[in-house]
């Protein structure tokens, strides 16, 4: 499904990604790990197609398509999201207003028959109840005002509702509670699917207790520099990261 | 006169062999005076960033009487078709097109066949000697003259439409409104066009609102690319009144409205909404000044532009408090959006306080798309376009959404 080849990216010709491989098949959950500022932001963001940061080299190929010759609303077309670690926040954009002209403008560009308020509206509402939100947040402009966790629920409601192929979620479990985190994971495991993948970037294991990733992949210094399966998260949890600096 | 001038001399020729007994000694004198000091240039303080040399190239006709045309033509400028309207064409009252209710309380009539004719343009205005004033003055031979009764609200909103429909011409529309005490109304003003043409408008609104009188007044400024509209319009509120007002400007390659509101009675409060929408090479100027004559009056101005291309705008805000003025409360918010590198805003705020027991405060802001928020909503699937439309239209909504004329309001998000 994606496959990222010897990728090098800089942002304001500072190199971040020094040569990121990684191939997802479909079906699987990967889990990316790593310290602060190693880059796992920036690949999240180029991958939904960010043009602040600069592919000097290499490859992304998504489902046959060269990923990086596509437009941002055409990535997200076909079928690439992206959960941000920082929701943005939109005064005077209302929120379902938001969500439905989004799938809306999918469903368009697919070629698929657009739904009217009625059918969406049902569709919001049943995906909101298993994420727990509360119906005044559709009537609230986009993210302004929510709380962290609300910010995190209402990404995770829009992956719910637009469906993607390719969900690449940087830190959904950061800023939630106990209860909230249960409520995000279940939703993450609805979603699964085999003809889906999913890519967390996260910085713990906790996540991935109730979300069980098929890989681990530990990203350091602009590089992937270890992968491993769901084991390789627990070695970190207890260890942190210097032993890999140690072995580099 | 200089030669400069002699288009507009045309164009008065014009008028005074079409009506010579109907013409005023004094619209006679305002066009010699008009002839005296000529268009004003950007030498002049108020006039710095607006250059209207451009109307010394044009020629100008008047229209002796509105012509025969099909409603079809101007159907899209129509925003209520079934409320009351009073249309002029090229400056003359088209009794056809109109469409007059009569609601109890709304006395109107065309300024032309008014008992006193043309008779309130000069009282108010004699000691005018501003160029567009005299030149108003000089060809205003039609308008509105409307009255609200006392204590009555009509229940449903008055539209008066000015729309232009020849090459070249020149109308003078005016406008007279009286709330009396205690009437409560909502009035809205639409100056447009038919086609692509080119003319100049070149309007003035008088707005009276006796005491506890209340106006919801809307000024839309529809008119064709090619179109110059300048305008004046002023606004006497007496103890108790409220004014609330919208400037809606997205039409004319040149627009310029100055806006006086007179706060003479206690207790008069105004909330003065303005929305530029300028695109291409438009340039709209805003001039706004409320004048606190009397304690206990409150003022609002908020603005908001969104510039795009190579377009400008200008606004001057100015709040002046007399020294008797106290317990004053003034508010002045202009909130602008470039849209491209090339789009260009001068701001500027103007407070003339000689009182000392006052409460103001202003701001303005001028900034460009949110770019992370553009990322967010094409991330989500929706082009660059929607996108852009989607955070313009939410800068806009919030002058906008207030509008109590639901027909208005669906027009202007349309
Ligand atoms: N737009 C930008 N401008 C300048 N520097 C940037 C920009 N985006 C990222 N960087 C830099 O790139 C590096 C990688 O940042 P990135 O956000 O990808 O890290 P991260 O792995 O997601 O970190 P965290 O775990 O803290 O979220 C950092 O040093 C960051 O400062
Ligand atoms: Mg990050």
């Amino acid at each position: 499904m994606l496959s990222i080849c010897d990728l090098t990216v800089n942002v304001d010709d500072k190199p971040i990604l020094k040569g990121i491989n990684l191939t997802v098949n479909p079906g699987e959950v990967h889990a990316i790990m790593g310290p602060n500022g190693s880059g796992k932001s920036t690949l999240a963001k180029v991958i939904a197609g960010h043009d602040d940061y600069e592919v000097t080299g290499g490859q992304i190929d998504y489902q046959g398509q060269n990923l990086l010759d596509l437009p941002i609303e055409a990535r997200a077309v076909a079928g690439v999201f992206l959960g941000f670690q920082y929701p943005v926040e939109i005064p005077g954009v209302n929120n379902l207003f938001f969500l439905k002209a989004a799938f809306n403008a999918q469903r368009k560009q697919r070629g698929e028959p657009e739904l009217d308020a009625m059918d969406f509206l049902t569709l919001v509402k049943e995906k909101m109840q298993a994420l727990g939100m509360t119906d005044e947040m559709l009537h609230r402009p986009v993210n302004e005002g929510f709380s962290g966790g609300e910010k995190k629920r209402n990404e995770m409601l829009q992956m719910s509702v637009l469906a993607p192929q390719l969900a690449v979620l940087d830190e959904t479990d950061s800023g939630l509670d106990i209860d909230a985190l249960k409520v995000v994971s279940e939703a993450i495991n609805t979603h699964r699917a085999p003809e889906r993948a999913i890519i967390l970037v996260t910085h713990y294991q906790r996540l991935l207790n109730y979300v069980k990733p098929d890989f681990v992949h530990v990203l350091m210094h602009g590089q992937i520099v270890k992968s491993g399966d769901y084991a390789l998260a627990l070695t970190l949890e207890e260890q942190g990261y210097q032993w890999l600096h140690e072995e580099a | 006169m200089s030669v400069e001038l002699k288009n507009f001399n045309n164009a008065f020729e014009q008028l005074t062999a079409k009506q010579p007994s109907a013409l005023h000694a004094e619209q006679k004198a305002a066009f010699e005076r008009f002839l005296a000091i000529g268009l004003p240039n950007r030498r002049v303080e108020a006039w710095k960033y607006t250059d209207v040399s451009g109307l010394h190239t044009q020629n100008f006709n008047i229209a002796a009487r509105a012509p025969n045309i099909d409603a079809a033509k101007f159907a899209s400028v129509i925003i209520d078709k079934q409320a009351t309207a009073f249309i002029f064409i090229d400056g003359h009252y088209a009794p056809a097109h109109s469409l007059h209710t009569a609601a109890r309380g709304v006395d109107f009539a065309p300024l032309a066949t008014h008992q006193a004719p043309l008779q309130n343009l000069f009282a108010d205005e004699a000691s005018n000697a501003a160029p567009f004033s005299l030149l108003h003055q000089s060809f205003a031979q039609d308008g509105t003259t409307l009255r609200i009764a006392k204590d009555t609200a009509p229940a449903t909103p008055i539209y008066i439409y000015y729309i232009s429909t020849t090459d070249n011409v020149l109308t003078a529309p005016h406008t007279h409104i009286v709330i009396e005490a205690g009437a409560k109304a909502s009035i809205v003003e639409v100056y447009a066009s038919v086609d692509n043409i080119t003319y100049l408008t070149n309007a003035n609104t008088q707005l009276h609102l006796h005491e506890n009188a209340s106006l919801q007044h809307h000024r839309l400024q529809q008119e064709s690319e090619h179109a110059t509209h300048i305008s004046q319009v002023t606004v006497e509120q007496a103890r108790g009144s409220a004014f609330h007002n919208l400037q809606y400007d997205n039409g004319s390659a040149l627009a310029r409205t100055d806006l006086q509101v007179n706060l003479s009675g206690s207790g008069a409060a105004c909330y003065l909404h303005g929305l530029y929408r300028s695109n291409d090479k438009q340039h709209h100027d805003n001039q706004v000044r409320v004048s606190h004559h009397v304690s206990d009056c409150h003022s609002e101005q908020h603005y908001k532009g969104l510039i795009n291309d190579q377009a400008t705008a200008v606004l001057n805000g100015c709040i002046h408090v007399h020294p008797q003025a106290q317990k004053t409360t003034a508010k002045q918010i202009n909130n602008n959006l470039l849209l491209s590198p090339r789009a260009e805003i001068n701001t500027k705020p103007q407070l003339e306080i000689y009182a000392d027991d006052v409460k103001c405060n202003h701001g303005a802001t001028v900034g460009q798309l949110d770019e992370t928020a553009l990322f967010y909503l094409q991330s989500r699937g929706l082009s660059h376009d929607e996108a852009k439309g989607l955070l313009t239209d939410a800068f806009a909504g919030e002058i906008i959404a207030p509008i109590g004329i639901e027909a208005l309001r669906d027009y202007l998000t349309k």
